[in-house]
């Protein structure tokens, strides 16, 4: 699942979900995903019409906080050929990126712990790889946010 | 919000448990708006210190986390007190299938997937708040209601005609005695019916099911054990919605120990506790019982009434617990003798035999071939009690007496038979005793109740029923005597008074003993008075002519004079008018010598005997009673008012004490006084009354 609209819904809303997903012109039809999915920010912001932001603000800088140490974890317990150690930090990742939107990282993550459930340290290792770029994507984006400290 | 609070009024707490800060900071964003209070842990150890610190309404748990995992944490909560039913929900992967159904497996309520919907989840846990309340209570009222079902030994149960199954609840299982582990099926519940009970449920269940009659059965069942009990079973159809019988449902109550209480209580009602024969109730309804039967079947029965003779000769002799011992041996050879009568057709009906109280018994005889059988049996109760008991010691040989009431002829009815038998009895008294009469038809209602009185008043006389009560004469401002009247307080009829009885104590001679009881009390309660002080003024004791017939009349009197220690001046002897006349000379002669030793003599109704007062010149006489017929007309009738004058004055010209008795009125006494009568006596002063109350009255009115 990408995405969901949660009913009852009106029309804009449905439209707006539309929107996100359908091509916009021929020349959009593939266009570079954004590091941040702003849909499940939204789903946070509307728990709370008035504080939407601060709660949003909130999450992201506790996601901030955490995901830098989480990614060092996992380079560590890959280092340590720790499987058991990196399932669980990558578990970590995947939900908490999830929270967050950031859809990259959170399939990364995803993809880290099924190896590392696998055993498979050699892939995990090609994953981590890839971390840090994604990493940066996402705190670029993120940052940004109203609120938010970094 | 109020719909999500379970207790009370706080808000219901949630415990979140992830290792993930951003996911407890969503939950509790997400929760909080809803009015529910959201505490978080970041592991499994702190997860459960909260809970055990305090349980939550609902934990929503991660699967993964570093440390215990939530299964674990699920499984310990679960341990945990008060943790067995809170809904735990389990947060994991949408793919995680495996996670979710080992959730389930460690005891988890629900599982929800990430990415968390935050708008649905506050909904979803407010709903599963509410199911787990829903739950809770439920869980309590049915622990409430099996509570009550034990406590009133009672189950349920309920069978549907479609699957034959039967649904029993733990409780009825115990009543049944049919262990958790058995089957409880229903072959099992009813080959615990009683065999005999068996049919009757079965047609009960039928109606219900075929008429739709509430089913209500008394039934017994039998224990694996071999122990019966006692059930109250009730069942009711219950019908779908378009109207077909569906199903039984039912209760079961084990009412053993009530119906043991009751029977208790029962049998208490219905019989004697000395000897365990039936009582006068369940004689009663045994011979109506027997009179209804006989109506149709047109066969006699007899009631034989027995008393025993002179039994309180055996409890003054050996005291009221040989008594006792003895009425219980009477009751088992009764019982004995008439078990083994040949007479008896039906040996499952035998004769039913009770005690009415005190000495006496029934016998009551139904299958009888003619009324010659009832007095058979009668002789062979008369046989059987005439040998000798052991009393205290002694050989001890008790004799009865029998009446014998049949029906129809001597009644239709348990009043009627009874009572006729009773009277039957009498006459077998009056026969001498140890014998048996049948009632017959000349024992007529008179005779019947003068037979009944006659006998009474014996025993009142034997056991010292009666009493002696006293009415002051007053004259001269002062308390110039006071008359000895008997009353025979009967516990039946009340207070009888001595016209009622004194006519039949004079008949069968029981009035030397009565007049004796009289005089000796007299002279002994004036003994009393004069040591308490009261002033002096004879005591008048009435005599009977039958006294003076028999004779010694003279000697009784001087003895007991001499035994009480009353000075004869303090005595006045009253006789009537007509004892006079007729016993002229004996009665003179006893008067002669008694007015010698310093007795007062009256004359007792004088006015009705045509006695002349100058006939009463010759007579030992100290005072003339003028009768109350005489001073009820005075104050109405000038004819009476002079003649009473007359006699007034007449008696005063022969140097008598006048007296008149039954004063009422004002008007009376005014008149009376005028005329100078030197006694009054009657209600308008006092009425008779007994000994202590006479001194009560003595002390306030004496010097009036």
């Amino acid at each position: 699942m990408d995405d969901y609209l949660p009913k009852p819904f009106g029309r804009e809303q449905l439209r707006e979900a539309l929107a996100r997903w359908l091509p916009k012109s021929p020349f959009d039809a593939a266009p570079i995903p954004s590091a941040v999915d702003d849909a499940v920010l939204d789903g946070i912001r509307a728990l709370n019409r008035a504080r939407g932001d601060v709660i949003v603000a909130r999450v992201v800088t506790a996601y901030l906080a955490t995901a830098p140490g989480q990614i060092e974890e996992i380079r560590s317990s890959i280092e340590e050929a720790d499987a058991e150690a990196l399932r669980f930090v990558a578990h970590s990742l995947k939900s908490s990126s999830g929270n967050v939107g950031a859809r990259g990282l959170r399939d990364l993550a995803r993809a880290l712990e099924e190896a590392a459930r696998a055993g498979e340290l050699g892939v995990a290792k090609d994953l981590a790889s890839r971390l840090d770029e994604e990493w940066a994507r996402v705190r670029r984006s993120l940052a940004r946010l109203p609120g938010v400290t970094a | 919000v109020s719909e999500v609070l379970p207790r009370g009024r706080r808000l219901p707490r949630v415990l979140v448990v992830d290792d993930d800060p951003t996911m407890r900071l969503l939950v509790g964003e997400a929760l909080e708006p809803g009015g529910l209070e959201v505490e978080e842990a970041s592991d499994g150890v702190q997860a459960l210190g909260a809970f055990r610190r305090q349980p939550y309404d609902l934990v929503l748990l991660d699967v993964r986390m570093p440390g215990s995992d939530g299964f674990a944490v699920c499984e310990e909560i679960r341990k945990a007190p008060g943790g067995e039913d809170v809904p735990i929900v389990i947060m994991t992967g949408l793919d995680d299938l495996d996670s979710i159904r080992r959730a389930y497996e460690v005891g988890a309520t629900d599982f929800i997937t990430k990415p968390i919907p935050w708008l649905v989840l506050s909904h979803r846990v407010r709903y599963l708040l509410r199911a787990s309340e829903e739950a809770r209570e439920l869980r309590r009222s049915r622990e409430r209601l099996a509570n009550a079902q034990r406590l009133a030994r009672m189950g349920s149960w309920q069978y549907d005609f479609a699957t034959s199954e039967l649904e029993v609840s733990p409780e009825l299982r115990g009543i049944f005695g049919v262990g958790e582990e058995e089957a409880a099926g229903l072959a099992e519940f009813l080959g615990r019916l009683h065999p005999d009970d068996r049919p009757a449920a079965e047609e009960a269940a039928r109606r219900c099911r075929v008429e739709g009659a509430p089913m209500h059965v008394d039934h017994r069942i039998v224990l694996p054990d071999g122990s019966e009990r006692v059930l109250v079973t009730q069942a009711r159809l219950v019908r779908d919605a378009d109207g077909t019988a569906r199903a039984f449902e039912g209760t079961a109550q084990d009412v053993t120990d009530r119906r043991r209480v009751e029977e208790q209580i029962r049998w208490l009602a219905y019989h004697d506790s000395l000897t365990g024969l039936g009582n006068r109730m369940l004689c009663h309804d045994r011979i109506s019982l027997a009179a209804a039967q006989a109506r149709r079947s047109q066969a006699p029965f007899g009631v034989l009434f027995l008393d025993l003779d002179h039994f309180k000769r055996i409890n003054d002799t050996f005291g009221h617990t040989e008594g006792d011992r003895l009425l219980q041996g009477v009751a088992d050879r009764l019982v004995t003798s008439v078990r083994d009568t040949d007479l008896v057709a039906r040996p499952e009906s035998p004769p039913a035999i009770s005690r009415l109280g005190g000495d006496e018994f029934t016998v009551l005889l139904t299958e009888v071939a003619d009324v010659r059988d009832l007095a058979k049996v009668a002789r062979r109760l008369l046989e059987v009690l005439q040998q000798p008991f052991s009393l205290g010691g002694h050989e001890v040989v008790i004799t009865g007496s029998i009446g014998i009431a049949a029906f129809p002829a001597d009644g239709e009815d348990a009043d009627t038979l009874l009572r006729n038998a009773d009277a039957a009895m009498y006459h077998a008294k009056e026969k001498g005793r140890n014998n048996y009469q049948f009632y017959t038809a000349s024992l007529n209602a008179v005779a019947l109740e003068r037979l009944i009185l006659e006998s009474r008043l014996r025993s009142a006389l034997e056991r010292g029923q009666l009493e002696v009560y006293y009415q002051p004469k007053l004259g001269a401002g002062r308390v110039a005597g006071v008359e000895a009247l008997v009353r025979w307080p009967d516990p039946e009829r009340g207070m009888v008074m001595p016209d009622a009885f004194i006519p039949i104590a004079e008949e069968t001679g029981m009035i030397g003993a009565l007049g004796a009881f009289v005089l000796r009390q007299s002279c002994a309660d004036r003994v009393r008075w004069s040591a308490l002080g009261l002033p002096p003024a004879p005591v008048c004791v009435n005599l009977s002519a039958q006294q003076f017939r028999a004779g010694g009349v003279v000697e009784m009197v001087e003895r007991t004079l001499a035994e009480t220690g009353l000075e004869p001046h303090w005595l006045e002897l009253e006789i009537t008018e007509s004892m006079l006349l007729r016993d002229e000379k004996l009665v003179v002669e006893a008067l002669r010598r008694l007015r010698e030793r310093g007795v007062r003599v009256a004359v007792d109704d004088f006015g009705t005997g045509y006695s002349s007062l100058a006939y009463l010149r010759s007579l030992p006489v100290d005072s003339l009673k003028i009768d109350r017929s005489f001073i009820r007309g005075i104050a109405d009738h000038e004819d009476e008012a002079a003649l009473t004058a007359a006699i007034v004055t007449m008696g005063h010209a022969l140097r008598l004490c006048v007296v008149a008795e039954g004063v009422e009125t004002r008007g009376q006494r005014e008149l009376l006084e005028r005329w100078g009568c030197d006694e009054l006596q009657g209600y308008l002063f006092a009425h008779p009354m007994p000994s202590a109350d006479l001194e009560r009255w003595w002390r306030t009115n004496g010097r009036s």
